[in-house]
């Protein structure tokens, strides 16, 4: 018996192989490729980011030495943060196409509701991402636009004062306000990333990918199609 | 294989599905490949690079006591990662005439805790109960080897110099 077979007969691997990856789709185009690709700089956040928190420090007194060590001493630490660095804006610039393929297509209509709405959480992610890791490098341009990006919150009727107070942990960027935007940064975020980005490949790979919208019929749900072949 | 069949009679020749499965493999493989030997670069580069070891002045030949090893500790600037610090070295050194000299390190050779001159008239090792003679033969306890001899120079204004470990 090889090894595979052992594996399958404990796990049903073979399955999860067969729905995830091998599962059937419509005759599609390139615009329906956008999600994956989001997914693929994903995985690729998540790699050069683990990378870099290997060397990175959240603290003002050594957050940009510590950069800098990367940039210039680290073997390949050009090339770690410069897929780290480029991959951030290739992902906010693929998840807003991915999402206009889906207006256009109008793939977020029934029963792709709610994988729409976990679409719109993973947006929201995707840019606090990019907000908090922007802190990070504690640059003048790091600083001066997070200044400029928190002050808005301050605009809020009542209770902006306050909240600027938690944004930054004081009234002004400091140490405190580099600590929290680290935490969410590789904490916060990257868990809510992987939860909401978990539902969402459920529920496509649940309900199918929609049919172009010049084909009439939709493909049937997967349990239709169990009940078919069965 | 089903699909495979239906897809294409003829066995020998490469399907389109089987073709895909291989590119995808293949490309897979490449950005693992490229992405991999990156990164365990970017973690072993710390090991990689080269410490840059100047000359130290330790002390001058009158200072150290006869038959007794002296301790002399030196603060040198040294760069770790990015952080520039002041860190500490503490040599032993030994002489029975003043003429000929022995210049150690006081790492104990078990687990590297830091040892001292202990007056009963041995090098003592707290952290286990390390005990070496004046020359830094271990006499007692778990240390497997005498302590780390180093090079030194000594010039023409009687000052030991070594070099920056
Ligand atoms: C981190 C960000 C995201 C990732 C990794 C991601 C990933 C994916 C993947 C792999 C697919 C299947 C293939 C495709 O249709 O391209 C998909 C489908 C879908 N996504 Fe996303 N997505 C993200 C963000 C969004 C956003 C911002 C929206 C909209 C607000 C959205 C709405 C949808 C919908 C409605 C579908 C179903 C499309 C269909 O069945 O034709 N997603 N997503
Ligand atoms: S470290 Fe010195 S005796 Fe163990």
């Amino acid at each position: 018996m090889g090894l595979g077979q052992w594996l399958n007969e404990r796990t049903g691997i073979h399955d999860v192989y067969r729905v995830v990856l091998a599962r059937k789709i419509p005759k599609t185009g390139w615009a329906y490729t956008l999600g994956s690709a989001t997914l693929f700089v994903m995985i690729n956040q998540i790699v050069t980011g683990i990378l870099l928190s290997i060397y990175y420090v959240p603290t003002p007194d050594h957050a940009w030495d510590s950069v800098n060590y990367i940039q210039n001493e680290v073997l390949f630490g050009w090339l770690i943060r410069g897929l780290h660095h480029f991959g951030a804006s290739a992902m906010v610039i693929l998840v807003g196409l991915h999402m206009i393929r889906v207006v256009i297509y109008g793939a977020y209509k029934y029963p792709r509701e709610v994988t729409w709405l976990t679409g719109v959480l993973l947006l929201i992610i995707t840019m606090a991402f990019g907000f908090t890791g922007y802190l990070l490098p504690w640059d003048q341009k790091a600083y001066w636009a997070t200044t400029v990006g928190t002050q808005f919150v301050g605009t809020t009727p009542l209770v902006g004062d306050w909240m600027l107070n938690v944004v930054r942990g004081g009234p002004d960027l400091s140490a405190v306000t580099l600590a929290r935007f680290f935490g969410v940064h590789v904490w916060v975020l990257p868990a809510a990333l992987l939860t909401v980005v978990s539902i969402h490949l459920f529920l496509v790979i649940r309900l199918g990918i929609s049919n172009p919208p010049w084909k009439k019929n939709q493909p049937p749900l997967p349990q239709d199609e169990t009940e078919a072949s069965a | 294989m089903t699909d495979a069949q239906m897809e294409n009679e003829d066995p020998r020749e490469l399907s389109r599905r089987e073709f895909m499965d291989r590119s995808i493999k293949a490309i897979g493989a490449f950005i693992g490949l490229t992405m991999g030997i990156p990164a365990v670069g970017y973690l072993i580069s710390p090991a990689l690079q080269q410490q840059p070891g100047g000359r130290v002045r330790l002390g001058r030949t009158s200072e150290v006591e006869i038959g007794v090893p002296t301790l002399f500790t030196v603060t040198i600037d040294k760069t770790t990662g990015w952080v520039k610090s002041e860190i500490d070295l503490a040599y032993f050194v030994y002489t029975e005439d003043g003429i000929n000299f022995t210049v150690m390190s006081n790492i104990c050779t078990h687990l590297g805790c830091r040892t001292h001159w202990n007056e009963a008239g041995y090098i003592y090792c707290p952290c286990h109960d390390g005990r070496f003679d004046v020359q830094g033969n271990v006499i007692a306890g778990p240390p497997p080897r005498p302590l780390k001899r180093v090079e030194f120079q000594v010039d023409a204004n009687n000052t030991i110099l070594i070099r920056e470990a």
